[in-house]
């Protein structure tokens, strides 16, 4: 009997016209692969080359002495570790910015808060070399002289938005309930906010951490924009100088390769420091 | 058997995808320059600067390019580059990327031994117009003979400073050395590009030696060809000890200084963000042309100090597969006066032609200029003719230390600059790094420990939370529950009975 239906059901379906269209849907796997040939193509590839370019020479033999070119001049230790310790900074000033941002705007009417969060929101729509040159012509306005001040407002000001939105997302979603609960039981209002809301939201403050620290290292249009001659420049103008042999400069695609490398050793360490690898319960994928 | 049929299709349309992608990337020109159509029977492939030839202004006119276009029935591919090097890195992936380049003279030098360029017969017209200013120029440099050449000149000019003459005069610039005067503080800025800021601080470095060949050459002690060679000598120093002059003079400087530009300068000055600009004379005559026209800008002038500069030279050059006719039909038409002039006052920069018999440049030069009743007279002929012994040549005019200085530089300014020559690999290699130290903060030993101990400290503090959170649970001993502090009494229920 069952098999008897089986066998009708079979040739219905062939003979039904839209389970015939049904037979050309790809399945999951096909679907990846023409994302999986982007990645292979843009990410894996150019890794591969920037890995390659950066044990060998200008001909093409194997050699560590890019690395010792590296770590031997300290000019370019000394951008990195500012590089670095900026990044930090602004890190830490955006989080300091961002946070109490975020938090009010959770416990807002959720209408009034969208209508902030896009007012939040609304710089990055808008191309950041323009953002970085109109608040350079403000900072002359306000008599600000250029430097290494100017440069860490202006990368402040350029990357709050990453820094606001994963954490006002993050405590949207936080459950007010717990909140609640331990105000019940008791707690304060700095108990609460210690204990619950500030751990419950630290998935949030990675993921924006993420988003501000290791861009900032890289970003040198800002630096350029704001350093005028005195202030720092960050690791990415390194990058730069050595592919693109900017003004007179000679090119160095393998010492290039190798700052390069460096960074993504950075980055690497970064993420596993902060977790970044770990499955949480949370899901850091949810927060942006 | 039909579901096989399925599976083979849908493979199949993978497959055909896979391609389609695979072949876009394929299609998609490998160089940004090279883009030669098959079956077009005549065409040329131009590498320029940016802004570097005349081009129409609205639909009524024509440029210079299309003009050539239409009489010679040759198709120009116009391609621009923002810098040399970059030019440079473009041509090395792809020699037969382009025929014609329009680099500047270092360039021009390295590209010769490399083998990048080759010589070819001085064309026609360049040959009857150039200056013979410019062609002995090219000839010290062994680019030319005098028939054979590699390049033919295009544009030249100086460097010097642009400055506010509202606030200053020319004897507050004078010498390089004035920079760093702290009247300027803030309101400078010098290129951001290695080459033209070494030559600048060569003449800070050496002020005192140039000077003192200045004096010999006006009391007579010396010739000009001697005094010509000698501050060449001086202007193209790249041993270890002028280089780390340099770098400190340069790092002195900074402190001085409002930033390093290499485009935004020629604006700056202009909206009086900044007072003294170190530009290209094309750039100079530009600014002091807009600060003329335009309403509300502070009067500029440009001055190139005593010590003396650099005089650079764009030419044409040919590359290694170039079709030597065509190209050279371009290079004839850019070398007619009439063609240097429109360009000349497009992009504002000096053409490297002077012209003979058709004496459009200077009458150029005389409309915008000339003054009967100027006060000052200037003599070019060093660029136009050298051996006239006419005041055929003189002009009379009111801009001297502004836009006509700027163009046309003095006998006696151009006496004193010199042409710096391109720098081996192993020069460009500690200039380069010079270059880094003056840009970029150099900590000390102490500064960068500490810093390093404070990055690892926080590393260690946000690993620590992430994977040990219990090290920072604080446990209070004896602590007080809730209810305790306020005096109630905790009952344990026993036997509690949850039914």
């Amino acid at each position: 009997m069952t098999e008897q239906r089986k066998q009708i059901s079979r040739t219905d379906f062939i003979d039904d016209k839209k389970s015939v269209k049904r037979g050309f849907t790809f399945s999951r796997k096909q679907l990846c692969i023409p994302y999986g040939l982007f990645l292979a193509m843009f990410v894996v590839f150019p890794l591969l080359l920037v890995v390659y370019y950066a044990f060998t020479d200008s001909t093409g033999t194997f050699t560590f002495i890019n690395f010792l070119d590296f770590f031997t001049d300290m000019t370019k230790i000394s951008t990195l570790v500012i590089s670095v310790l900026v990044a930090m900074l602004v890190t830490l000033i955006c989080l300091l910015i961002s946070y109490p941002v975020a938090y009010i705007l959770s416990r807002m009417n959720q209408k009034t808060a969208f209508v902030l969060l896009l007012l939040f929101i609304m710089p990055m729509w808008i191309n950041f070399v323009l953002r970085a040159m109109a608040m350079k012509e403000f900072l002359s306005l306000v008599q600000l002289p250029l430097g290494s001040f100017a440069n860490i407002i202006g990368l402040t000001y350029d990357y709050l938005p990453f820094m606001i939105l994963p954490l006002y997302s993050t405590l949207i979603k936080t459950d007010r309930s717990l909140e609640e609960a331990a105000f019940d039981l008791g707690a304060g209002k700095v108990k609460v906010f210690t204990s619950v809301t500030l751990p419950l939201s630290f998935s949030g403050i990675i993921s924006g951490a993420m988003m501000v620290f290791l861009p900032v290292m890289s970003c040198y249009v800002i630096t350029d924009t704001f350093s005028g001659s005195t202030g720092f420049t960050v690791i990415g103008k390194l990058i730069a100088w050595c592919f693109l042999g900017e003004n007179g400069a000679m090119t160095n695609v393998n010492g290039g390769a190798t700052i390069s490398l460096i960074m993504l050793v950075i980055l690497f360490g970064t993420m596993l420091a902060t977790g970044g690898f770990k499955k949480e319960s949370t899901g850091r994928g949810t927060n942006i | 058997m039909t579901e096989r049929i399925y599976k083979i299709t849908r493979l199949f349309v993978l497959v055909a995808l896979l391609f389609s992608i695979i072949s876009g990337f394929m299609a998609s020109p490998v160089s940004a320059v090279k883009v030669k159509a098959e079956g077009v029977e005549k065409e040329i492939t131009v590498f320029s600067w940016e802004d570097y030839i005349e081009e129409a202004e609205d639909d009524t006119e024509t440029g210079v390019l299309e003009d050539f276009e239409t009489e010679t029935g040759i198709k120009v591919n116009y391609y621009t580059f923002a810098t040399c090097e970059e030019m440079y890195n473009e041509l090395k992936k792809d020699p037969t990327a382009c025929d014609i380049v329009c680099p500047s003279e270092y360039m021009i030098l390295k590209m010769k031994d490399e083998g990048l360029i080759k010589q070819f017969n001085m064309p026609e017209n360049y040959a009857q117009n150039a200056s013979p200013y410019i062609k002995s120029v090219f000839e010290d440099l062994g680019l030319s003979d005098g028939e054979r050449t590699y390049a033919v000149g295009y544009m030249w000019g100086t460097m010097g400073l642009i400055y506010n003459m509202d606030k200053y005069n020319a004897e507050d610039l004078n010498s390089w050395s004035k920079l760093y005067d702290q009247k300027f503080s803030g309101k400078i800025t010098i290129k951001d590009s290695i080459r033209d800021s070494y030559i600048m601080s060569l003449g800070i470095v050496y002020k005192d030696e140039l000077l003192s060949l200045k004096d010999k050459l006006n009391s007579g002690e010396i010739l000009e060809a001697e005094y010509k060679e000698k501050i060449s000598e001086v202007f193209n120093r790249v041993d270890e000890k002028s280089i780390r002059e340099v770098r400190d003079a340069l790092i002195e400087l900074k402190s001085n200084l409002y930033g390093f530009e290499v485009d935004a300068g020629k604006n700056d000055i202009l909206t009086g963000k900044i007072d003294v600009n170190f530009a290209w004379s094309g750039d100079a005559a530009y600014a002091i042309y807009e600060s003329n026209e335009g309403e509300g800008y502070s009067k500029l002038g440009y001055v190139v100090p005593e010590e003396g500069s650099n005089v650079w030279f764009d030419g044409w050059v040919l590359t290694k597969d170039a079709d030597e006719e065509l190209a050279l039909e371009f290079m004839d038409f850019m070398s007619r006066p009439e063609i240097a002039v429109r360009n000349m006052d497009y992009i504002g920069y000096t053409s490297c032609i002077a012209g003979t018999e058709d004496t459009s440049v200077f009458d150029y030069i005389l409309d915008c200029y000339g003054n009967d009743e100027g006060e000052y007279t200037v003599d070019l002929k060093y660029f136009f003719d050298p051996e006239c012994t006419t005041d055929a040549y003189v002009v009379r005019t009111d801009e001297i230390g502004r836009q006509f200085s700027a163009q046309y530089p003095t006998e006696q300014e151009i006496l004193r600059c010199a042409v710096m020559n391109n720098f081996s690999a192993q020069e460009l290699e500690l200039v380069n790094k010079m270059w880094n130290e003056v840009k970029l903060i150099t900590l000390s030993d102490l500064a960068l420990i500490l810093i390093l101990v404070l990055i690892v400290l926080v590393v260690l503090f946000l690993v620590a939370y992430k994977y040990f959170p219990q090290i920072f649970v604080i446990k209070k001993k004896n602590a007080k529950r809730f209810g305790q502090k306020k005096g109630w009494k905790v009952v344990k229920i026993e036997n509690f009975d949850t039914n």
